[in-house]
């Protein structure tokens, strides 16, 4: 890194020889990622590769071991509260304050960030609508459905009006019509100029869905850049192959051809 | 069948030793249960040349059925590794899954306490062969019907077990029933009959409920009355054998619903939408502080694991006021004191503030740093709840006493009393956070929290005493050599001074520690998800 004031000039996020391991196992071995600014940005990789520990790192939830993450700019680890009013994030395992009513968490995040009561209740308001939540606004997070939770904390992560979101596995066991909900918003959120960076295992929605890639395995960044390049005609899946390697040949199962018996 | 089952309860007990903590509970279970089954064998068995034996073996033999019966829906034992539900996509009948799962449940600890205490029967009662015949099937009888009296609860249950409002039930149900010994002491201590004619009259209450048959018919055995316990034994059977029919039916609709009935959310109640921040204190600031202090509240309100403590420090004092009355002579000024006590069991949630939000917390540490608003909102919100709490529970023991003489000097310590607890609550709950157990089992055990975590739970209770104890001897030494006015004043100043200075110290010594360690922080709250 040449640039050294934060601005426009930085990528929306930047990443630079970000390491972190569990005792012996390494979760994430000094891995560097630049975001381009208003870019569609997805991580995929198998289960464990490292996908919802960067991110966890990148939003300021998790200590690295090593390395540093910039976002527009601003170093997360050093400027936490400059960096965190920046971004928003739905993580993975959907935590929640769940004896709260589904409006009254959103005020709570909204004035965690000290946002004026006024514009909570709007932004909450036309948030519920756009995602389908307007009837179960008043009920107890606790009896929200999987999807309904979902689409309350990605809720939660745009009151704020960040400028970078990160998604971890924001489709995972989704319904079709809250999966189309939550797109319709993200599409709205980077048409506006915000950059989201999310991770999934779906090949199908990054290819639909992402302009940039990066193609995680065992911890690495295999490959990173525009979807257009890595796929080259092809499908994101076959490319996917191609970086990370064909899997082991599959031996036996011959009884399965004939197991109607 | 049955074979395979038996070994698979086998191995899963095996399995459950061979994980530290598992072992460790495990030994505490058996240390627990042998020694109520003990218990129950030497009373029996000790009854031999008494003449209420009889009445013994009666309420013995009831209490196990009844605990059986009832504990199970409380969560306790509560055999999820044969949970049939896990069952259900082997090609199984139901009679194969019934009898199995019945073989499994008989090993166990519980089952075999049950059998040893029961057996004390045998040798206290038994007096020649028929009746050691009679007794003997009377044992394995009421053995068989608590286990098949608690399983088939169990499954019909099941669906309101699994429901929100099932669980929250049961969580509150579980921390009240650990103040009922005290209850019970109490009650005992204000009865004074002699234990034997507490056992006699038990026992001629209870001999003809279904509970109790089993040692009925012991008891007549014992007696003589050979054709009543031919009955009563031919009673037991057929109530078993219903319960067995019940259960099959039970067991084959728990096999095919679904999982987690999927009932739509509704809001509660219609109108306007409230805000976060009741509307009742509307001085809460509308910033960072007071949305954690509303988000505390709400939760003291909707969560049953803040709502059973609230629920006891109505009980704490209750228990502590009728004791002081039952003994001697009323002292107004001590028991008026006495009332702030109702605060403890409030308290006690302040050792660990983060962990009681558990991995939510990340909601906060997303939204940027800045703790000291958050230990503030949470304190805010504990003294919320523990002024009124003591206010009342201080104006109960004035009006027994007729001590309102000393009613302001309660109220006027109660804030330097908070202060010294949230003082060091503040400092616990950043250098010792645990993560709270998972709260669909209102009695799981989180792993790896072991011994330390509880160690370090009494030294801070130990360093709340301490540092209160100069306030208890200050008030008392004022109030016994000065005019009262004069000692409340005084005792107040001084006490809330030293209360503020703790707390401010406590809370900035807390703040110091958690600012940049937010992260571990979060880490430490989570629970270790299974698996």
């Amino acid at each position: 890194m040449t640039i050294t004031e934060p601005g426009e000039a930085w990528p929306a996020l930047a990443v630079r020889g970000l390491a972190k391991a569990f005792g012996p196992k390494i979760a994430v071995a000094e891995i560097n990622v630049d975001v381009p600014r208003g870019s569609f940005f997805g991580i995929v990789g198998p289960n464990g590769a490292g996908k919802t520990t960067t991110l966890r790192m990148a939003t300021g939830l998790l200590r690295p071991d090593r390395g540093q993450i910039w976002v527009d700019g601003i170093d997360v680890w050093a400027d936490p509260i400059a960096a965190k009013a920046r971004i928003g994030v739905l993580p993975e395992d959907l935590a929640l304050f769940e004896r709260l009513r589904g409006r009254e968490l959103l005020e709570f995040h909204g004035l965690l960030r000290n946002m004026p009561t006024d514009v909570i209740a709007s932004r909450s308001g036309e948030l519920l609508d756009l995602l389908g939540l307007s009837d179960a606004a008043d009920a107890l997070v606790v009896d929200y459905s999987h999807g309904m939770r979902k689409k309350l904390v990605l809720a939660a992560a745009l009151l704020h009006g960040p400028r970078l979101l990160f998604l971890d596995e924001p489709f995972e066991a989704i319904d079709p019509v809250s999966a189309r909900a939550i797109r319709s918003v993200l599409e709205h959120f980077t048409s506006g100029g915000g950059t989201i960076v999310f991770s999934s295992h779906v090949m199908e929605l990054v290819e639909r869905m992402c302009d940039h890639v990066a193609v995680m395995v065992s911890g690495r960044i295999a490959w990173a850049g525009p979807l257009d390049v890595l796929r080259a005609g092809g499908t994101l899946e076959d490319a996917f192959v191609a970086v990370v390697g064909e899997p082991v040949e599959r031996q036996g199962l011959s009884w399965l051809e004939h197991s109607s018996d | 069948m049955v074979g395979t089952f038996v070994r698979l309860k086998l191995r899963l007990l095996r399995n459950g030793l061979h994980v530290g903590q598992g072992a460790v509970l495990f030994a505490i279970g058996a240390v627990g249960a042998g020694v109520l089954g003990l218990g129950g064998f030497v009373t029996l068995a000790a009854a031999r040349d008494n003449a209420t034996g009889p009445d013994f073996a009666i309420v013995v033999f009831a209490v196990a059925t009844l605990g059986w019966t009832v504990l199970p829906i409380l969560g306790f034992g509560n055999d999820e590794t044969l949970d049939p539900q896990r069952l259900a996509t082997l090609p199984l009948s139901r009679r194969q899954v019934v009898i199995g799962v019945l073989a499994a449940s008989m090993l166990g600890v519980a089952p075999a306490a049950t059998l040893v205490a029961l057996s004390g029967a045998f040798v206290g009662l038994a007096n020649n062969v028929p009746s050691a015949v009679l007794i003997a099937i009377a044992v394995v009888e009421t053995l068989v019907l608590c286990v098949v009296a608690s399983r088939t609860l169990v499954a019909l249950l099941v669906p309101v077990l699994r429901s929100r409002r099932g669980r929250d039930f049961t969580i509150l149900a579980v921390t009240l029933l650990g103040l009922t010994p005290p209850l019970l002491e109490m009650f005992a201590a204000r009865g004074g009959h002699d234990f034997q004619q507490v056992v006699v009259e038990t026992a001629h209450r209870v001999r003809l409920t279904p509970f109790a048959w089993g040692g009925t018919a012991a008891a007549d055995a014992a007696r003589g009355h050979y054709s009543g316990a031919v009955v009563l034994l031919a009673a037991v059977a057929a109530l078993t054998g219903a319960l067995l029919w019940i259960w099959s039916r039970a067991l084959e609709r728990a096999l095919t619903s679904s999982d987690a009935p999927a009932t739509a959310p509704r809001a509660t109640r219609a109108g306007p939408p409230a805000g976060l921040i009741p509307r009742a204190l509307p001085f809460l600031p509308r910033n960072r502080v007071g949305a954690v202090a509303a988000k505390d509240l709400r939760y003291f309100a909707r969560d049953p694991r803040r709502r059973a403590p609230l629920i006891g420090a109505l009980i704490v004092p209750a228990v502590a006021l009728f004791a002081t009355l039952s003994h001697g002579p009323s002292r107004p000024a001590s028991t008026t004191l006495l009332g702030l006590v109702a605060v403890l069991p409030a308290a006690g949630l302040t050792l660990n503030q983060f962990g009681l939000d558990g991995a939510a917390l990340w909601s906060s540490v997303a939204a940027g740093n800045d703790p000291r608003s958050d230990l503030i909102g949470k304190n805010l919100a504990s003294a919320l709840v523990m002024v009124p709490l003591a206010t009342v529970a201080a104006c109960v023991c004035a009006a027994f006493t007729h001590g309102w003489a000393y009613l302001p000097l309660t109220l006027g310590l109660a804030p330097a009393i908070f202060g010294v607890l949230l003082g060091v609550g503040d400092v616990m709950s950043v250098r010792v956070p645990y993560a709270m157990p998972d709260r669909r089992n209102p009695l799981a055990f989180n792993p790896g929290q072991g011994c330390a975590t509880l160690l370090a739970g009494f030294g801070a209770l130990a360093v709340q005493a301490a540092l209160l104890a100069p306030i208890g001897v200050l008030a008392f030494a004022l109030v016994a050599t000065t005019p009262l006015p004069l000692a409340t004043v005084t005792t107040v100043v001084i006490a809330n001074v030293y209360g503020a200075t703790i707390w401010v110290s406590g809370r900035n010594i807390a703040w110091r520690t958690v600012w940049w360690r937010l992260p571990e922080l979060l880490e430490a709250v989570s629970p270790r998800r299974a698996g």
